[in-house]
């Protein structure tokens, strides 16, 4: 019933959206800001000034964009979730464009990903649980999905066989996958 | 291929992380929209990410939102493109599709571009059809390259065989079409034996040769042995291979009155067993 209550209520919350109105983008702030800025920090190795421009673009984006989003291609949290980490993706790559990439793997491991978590009584069990998931298999999520590292690259980088990479993206998301199903 | 082995292939893990490559990530958008069995799975990977970045949520600085809501202000918003043609909608100044793309601009104003969409949705359609099909065909191409090697080998010992039998007729078309060459049948030497044989005798080269086809097939201890007779004295000239052998070149034979088959145990005799005398012939 929950499922169902949210799923209508975000059906409306993309009507609002795509009819120019507003207050769904504020709405949007309010539901996912959280989440959304935390995603841009996590790129942007905790730099709070860019993490805020990279978040403020991306919200413009899907003000501007909402007509493009599609509801049978998936849920509007995962569309603008995607807007906003490839925004701040891009504003990392555009400040590193002149320094090596290689600075990538110990920044990204240096800030705990858990370092500034919201109390989120929803996610307290779940905290327990992704102890399930490895730190391998976390490092090259992270790459992959904070980064925006191909298998190749990964690879590359962390100077591991390509099948070790994919194997642990993908046995580090199926882990996941039944985390948050069971929640 | 079928969708659920394209499912468990791990691409769909791939695209969701990020990892995949810009072919797979084109290719991952261009089945999901034919196929609503991976879109499916796609959404629960999807809300897995979701759950995942929600690990990393940090609380924005205080008046960041009302910046945010301060710069969408002036922003219009872009209309999708597959709505771009209809002209109602004239909420889209040309200062925001300047600042767009030109692209937007041109397709916005120019109508006649709709047989171009509806061309290009099915260039879309066909071109995700053709994706699977290659797809599908990578696929069975290892089963059917299997099935295929194997054809090959066994059309090439076909192949082989033949070839050797070519070679072995040629051979003895060659002998038979010599103008020296004698032919002397061999015929059954009493009643009680059966079967026959054919020697063919090269007087000028004493090249011997003996089609043993019509022999009856011996025991496994046992073994023709083919014998030149000059006054009355066996001459040896080898045993007879045993099994399918066609045509087979004996020793050689300088004099000879008559050619006898004697049945000897295996590896032949030094005299002939003449009780076993199976077939002559004189010439």
């Amino acid at each position: 019933m929950k499922q169902t209550f949210e799923q209508s209520e975000e059906k409306m919350l993309v009507t609002r959206l795509q009819k120019g109105d507003q207050t769904a983008i504020s709405d949007i702030y309010d539901r996912y800001a959280e989440a959304l800025y935390g995603v841009c920090l996590k790129i942007l190795r905790n730099n709070t000034g860019m993490a805020e421009d990279a978040f403020q673009e991306a919200m413009v984006k899907i003000w501007k964009y909402a007509a493009s989003y599609n509801p049978e291609k998936g849920r509007l949290f995962t569309w603008i979730l995607n807007i906003t980490r490839n925004t701040a993706i891009d504003y990392w790559r555009k400040m590193n464009k002149r320094s090596e990439i290689q600075n990538d793997i110990s920044d990204v491991h240096v800030s705990n990903p858990r370092m500034i978590r919201n109390p989120n009584t929803d996610t307290m069990d779940v905290e327990d649980q992704l102890e399930n998931l490895s730190s391998e298999e976390r490092d090259v999520i992270e790459l992959a999905y904070f980064s925006g590292l191909t298998h190749q690259q990964i690879s590359g980088q962390l100077e591991l066989p390509l099948g070790t990479v994919k194997t642990r993206i993908r046995r580090g998301i199926t882990k996941l996958r039944k985390i948050y199903r069971a929640n | 291929m079928n969708i659920k082995e394209y499912i468990a292939s791990g691409i769909l893990e791939a695209y969701v992380s990020g990892a995949a490559s810009d072919q797979e990530r084109r290719e991952v958008e261009c089945l999901s929209s034919v196929y609503p069995e991976i879109q499916a799975e796609l959404n629960l990977l999807e809300d897995t990410m979701i759950g995942f970045a929600n690990e990393y949520q940090a609380p924005p600085p205080p008046g960041l939102k009302d910046k945010i809501m301060a710069s969408i202000g002036d922003e219009a918003q872009v209309p999708a493109l597959k709505t771009v043609t209809d002209h109602s909608d004239e909420e889209v100044t040309d200062e925001d599709l300047n600042m767009d793309s030109s692209a937007v601009k041109r397709t916005n104003r120019d109508p006649s571009n709709f047989p171009w969409r509806i061309a290009a949705s099915i260039l879309l359609i066909v071109s995700c059809g053709l994706l699977y099909f290659l797809i599908t065909l990578e696929d069975d191409y290892e089963s059917e390259i299997e099935s295929q090697r194997t054809n090959i080998t066994t059309l090439q010992d076909k192949l082989d065989n033949l070839s050797h039998e070519l070679a072995n007729q040629q051979d003895q078309l060659a002998i038979l079409s010599s103008p020296s060459i004698l032919k002397i049948p061999l015929a059954a030497a009493n009643e009680e034996e059966q079967g026959n044989a054919l020697v063919f005798w090269d007087a000028s080269d004493q090249n011997v040769y003996l089609d043993p086809s019509q022999l009856p097939s011996v025991d496994d201890d046992q073994q023709y042995q083919l014998w030149a007779l000059k006054d009355n004295q066996p001459i040896d000239l080898g045993t007879v291979l045993k099994g399918d052998i066609g045509f087979q070149q004996m020793k050689k034979a300088t004099e000879a009155d008559a050619f006898a088959i004697t049945l000897e145990p295996l590896g032949g005799s030094e005299q002939p067993t003449l009780e076993q005398l199976k077939v002559i012939g004189k010439i």
